[in-house]
């Protein structure tokens, strides 16, 4: 079994493409398990042949018709209305737009991208930093994947059997807690006048239609995830109801959608889905080749050493994760570490959707965190500028979300109550 | 020449995953529609949708080896000179071809031992979407094997 | 053509060992006790020659996967449910015909009637796989949300979920009920989201997979026989001994006859642990409610069954069934 976890993880980390080396790793193991190889054919194809998963190319289409619709300079409008006044307003604008997004989008790239290019050519001419603005997009991106829809709350769903729709509205309070330290830090930055005040102007008389617009977009995530709590529909037919909301509204509604846009939106959505898809697929098969060689066992041997204590428990997954999302892939850390960790949660008698919301939270913020951090690295491809000023601005943030979590470590009911509420 | 098969068989991969995804939105959307409008689904709908779905994965994983956009940690490929990089490149997703040739010789067994079986709803014999694994497992053989002599696309050389 | 890749195991196991996956968890229930039966037989009766390596849990697959895998030989042996083999030998579907069986003991004399034999040995030519018994998988039963169902117009309009197969979709169509066919894994899920209002299943299914802990009220109407087929790879028991054929064949009579009781004892014990344990009102229909639901369903499933697999195995199994009831009842 340790000869197939070193071969897998030596491999991803020389670089060979993840899905890979889950593969052969997982090959590795089959045979040592004694079974014919051709069980892994069936492994690779039983691992996405799942209606859950099928949730997962929806959400991600549905994001990527929207960032071309322009409904993201709707809500970056819709945001400064707000923020309009304070100092920093722009900086709190930046947060509450990629609060905003979160309901539409189900990825930290997804928000990275749409909103970054607007934000780092609008706060510099206020008067901030560039890194500064860089901290502020990114620490706020991570957001996206964590209030509903959210890509990984599929994955972590389709690999652990939990309710996607549970998934889902537990992470509207952590979600809004992530933003709130966001905002916390933006607010000791501003708060004796540090940060300059907002340029971007409103018109009274673009009100009224700045209002009708942002419900229209507002509509996309209440009927989607309204209709999942409500029964109408599944986690899977509600992405459908997304991307199908989406189209309509960046064709007919913001006229800002032509075909070549829904060509390239599909198509980039197709590209993401299938290496999505691939990985989860060899993923299967080395679970499957580390269950039958007893990796159950030894998980659940490592119970004692946490003496029935959840918050150790909680708080040893969250390093794991912090390191982990520091080299990984965060969806490839939840398809093989979160079918391991959940039942050794279990045992110690914590509710799976704390754990879950606990390894999403700590892995979204593995985005923004050196040396492998893909929002990090869009952002500074958007922004042009160097990891470490970037790093330096963005300090501050990290500490307060990763206070935010152990708050969410020491007290479930942040991630419980609410999908108790509307079961 | 080589650089344009490579090109070409990424390209055409890439359009019919796209067709693809249109196809298995709309049947997505319709079941919801067909059940509330309606009163009654299409039963077949989940299979298909998942069967495309599997047949997408393989077929985008050539366009996504083309790209080098599968999810990769990227430490070693920056350490090495760039006029090297492409070559090592290749050398790393050679290992994942010798995991597609597995796919295809035990893939191609798969589905001709189930030529027989039928799924349950919609009855389509299993050997259509089983087939994929080794047609797609064969063509993104073929497109990391052409990438040692064509290169990956401009695009991909960018994130490098 | 894949022998090239040499698979050799490496704990260097007998080429008499039996791999024998199947769905349900290790424990004390009628499935695993069945399967341990024949383990156990095979293994004494073989002087050890034969030795019994048991998956239960589908650690290895869902029961058509596991099929599959018996088929192509990556596993000897295995026990899927009808529902999972009718995608490798459609009539299996003519044992689905809804209220087919009086009680039990009809449909274990059915398994045992030339009828049955020759359903088996049609299995193993059509299929390749040997087909080595028939056994039995608990009547299924309605467990719904919000309404107690006692007779069929309690159904109207009610959004069940059922397998992904035609034949149970048809029965609840019949019953005036809408059917969502959902993945088993889903069903709970959809259950706990109102996307469906009831399910049906056998009532260690209810009990065990959980849906007990969602549902309100339980039916004992046992419209449809759960039917288990016990394979083998048709190459592997072929390149056994005779007398190790027999062992093999007897141990799965065994199997067959350890399940039928067990699963017929199962509908009354699992019915009584759903409302002792998870607070389930049960329900258990009289003959002259079940009378009421049979005559709702059976000609219309039969008649789907018919043109699934035509007339010849229905009338058969009909015939099969008379012949069995005049024998028991006179
Ligand atoms: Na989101
Ligand atoms: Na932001």
């Amino acid at each position: 079994m340790l000869i197939v976890a070193i071969l897998g993880l030596g491999l991803i980390l020389i670089g060979v493409p993840i899905a890979f080396a889950l593969g052969v790793g997982g090959m590795a193991g089959i045979w040592l398990t004694g079974l014919p190889l051709q069980v892994s054919i069936t492994r690779f194809f039983a691992g996405v042949d799942s209606f859950v998963f099928l949730a997962v190319p929806f959400y991600i289409l549905a994001a990527e018709i929207m960032n071309r619709s322009g409904i993201t300079t709707r809500l970056i409008r819709l945001a400064s209305f707000f923020t309009g006044r304070f100092h920093g307003g722009t900086a709190y604008a930046n947060v509450g737009s990629s609060v905003l997004f979160a309901g539409i989008s189900g990825s930290a790239v997804a928000d990275t991208s749409a909103l970054g290019k607007f934000f780092i050519n609008e706060m510099p001419r206020e008067g901030y930093s560039k890194e500064y603005t860089g901290a502020v997009t990114v620490a706020s991106a991570i957001i996206g994947p964590i209030i509903p829809p959210s890509g990984l709350a599929i994955i972590m769903a389709a690999v652990t059997g939990i309710s996607v729709i549970d998934l889902f509205v537990a992470g509207v309070v952590p979600g809004l807690l992530i933003g709130g330290a966001c905002l916390a830090i933006i607010f000791l930055h501003g708060r004796h006048g540090g940060l300059p005040k907002p340029k971007v102007e409103i018109a009274k008389k673009e009100i009224p239609l700045l209002v009708v617009e942002a419900l229209l977009v507002a509509l996309l995530p209440i009927v989607i995830v309204g209709g999942m709590i409500v029964g109408a529909f599944t986690a899977t037919e509600g992405g459908g109801i997304a991307v199908a909301i989406a189209s309509i509204l960046g064709v007919f509604v913001f006229k800002e959608l032509n075909l070549a846009g829904f060509w390239a939106a599909v198509s980039s959505a197709a590209r993401m889905s299938a290496s999505i898809y691939l990985l989860v697929a060899c993923a299967a098969i080395l679970s499957y080749a580390l269950n039958l060689l007893g990796i159950s066992n030894l998980v659940s041997s490592m119970a004692p050493m946490f003496e029935s204590q959840p918050w150790l428990f909680l708080l040893s997954v969250m390093l794991l994760m912090l390191v982990l999302g520091m080299f990984l892939d965060i969806g490839a850390a939840i398809v093989i570490f979160a079918p391991l960790l959940m039942p050794l949660g279990d045992t110690l008698g914590i509710d799976p959707i704390q754990t879950s919301i606990i390894i999403i939270l700590t892995l979204a913020v593995g985005l923004i965190t050196p040396p492998v951090g893909v929002v990090l690295f869009i952002m500074m491809r958007i922004g042009e500028m160097k990891m470490l000023p970037l790093l330096k601005q963005l300090f501050p943030f990290l500490i307060a979300e990763l206070l935010a979590i152990l708050l969410l470590v020491f007290f479930p009911a942040l991630s419980t109550w609410l999908p108790e509420f509307f079961r | 020449m080589l650089s344009n098969i490579a090109k070409w068989l990424a390209k055409s991969c890439e359009v019919i995953c796209t067709l693809l995804l249109i196809f298995v939105s709309l049947v997505n959307i319709s079941q919801v529609v067909g059940r509330y409008f309606f009163g009654d689904s299409l039963p077949w709908g989940e299979e298909v949708m998942r069967f495309c779905m599997i047949w997408l994965m393989m077929l985008g994983s050539v366009a996504c080896v083309y790209r080098a956009e599968h999810m990769a940690v990227d430490g070693l490929l920056n350490i090495v000179k760039v006029k090297y990089r492409r070559h090592m490149r290749s050398a790393l997703y050679s290992v994942g071809a010798g995991f597609c040739l597995v796919l295809v010789f035990y893939g191609w067994d798969t589905a001709m031992s189930n030529r027989a079986q039928t799924a349950a709803a919609s009855g389509i014999p299993m050997v259509f979407p089983y087939m994929a694994i080794p047609v797609g497992g064969g063509l993104v053989f073929i497109e990391i094997a052409l990438s040692w002599f064509a290169g990956f696309s401009d695009s991909s050389e960018a994130q490098t | 053509m894949v022998a090239g890749f040499g698979i050799m195991p490496l704990q260097g196991w007998a080429e008499t060992q039996i791999k024998f996956g199947f769905e349900m968890f290790k424990g004390d229930n009628p499935e695993y006790n069945a399967v341990s039966r024949f383990k156990e037989y095979v293994e004494s009766k073989s002087n050890g020659e034969i030795s019994v390596r048991l998956f239960p849990g589908g650690q290895l697959g869902t029961a058509r996967e596991m099929t599959e895998m018996v088929q192509q030989g990556s596993l000897e042996m295995s026990l899927p449910s009808d529902g999972a083999f009718a995608g490798f030998y459609e009539p299996i579907q003519a044992w689905s015909i809804p209220y087919l069986f009086r009680s039990a003991p009809v449909a274990w004399q059915v398994m045992q009637s030339d009828f049955g034999r020759g359903m088996l040995d049609d299995i193993t030519r059509k299929t390749g796989m040997e087909a080595l018994a028939f056994s039995e998988n608990g009547f299924r039963s309605f467990a719904t949300t919000g309404k107690q169902i006692i007779e069929p117009s309690d159904m109207e309009g009610l959004k069940i979920r059922t397998m992904e197969s035609p034949v149970y979709m048809e029965m609840v169509k019949a019953l005036g009920a809408s059917p969502t066919p959902i993945s088993g894994a889903e069903a709970v899920m959809a259950l706990k989201q109102g996307v469906v209002d009831g399910l049906e299943s056998p009532p260690a299914v209810h009990y065990t997979g959980g849906a007990g802990d969602v549902v309100d009220y339980f039916t004992l109407n046992e419209h449809v026989l759960g039917l288990h087929i016990v394979i083998a790879n048709g190459d592997w028991f072929n390149s056994l001994s005779a007398s190790q054929q027999q062992i093999v064949t007897d141990g799965s009579k065994l199997l067959a006859a350890t399940e039928n009781v067990q699963k017929t004892e199962g509908d009354w014990k699992y019915s009584k642990l759903l409302e002792e344990e998870k607070g389930v009102e049960v329900h258990v229909s009289t003959p002259e409610e079940k009378e009421l639901f049979k005559e709702k369903t059976q000609d219309p499933v039969r008649k789907y069954i018919v043109s699934q697999v035509g007339e010849e195995f229905v009338n058969e199994i009909m015939k099969a069934v008379d012949e069995a009831e005049q024998s028991m009842y006179n």
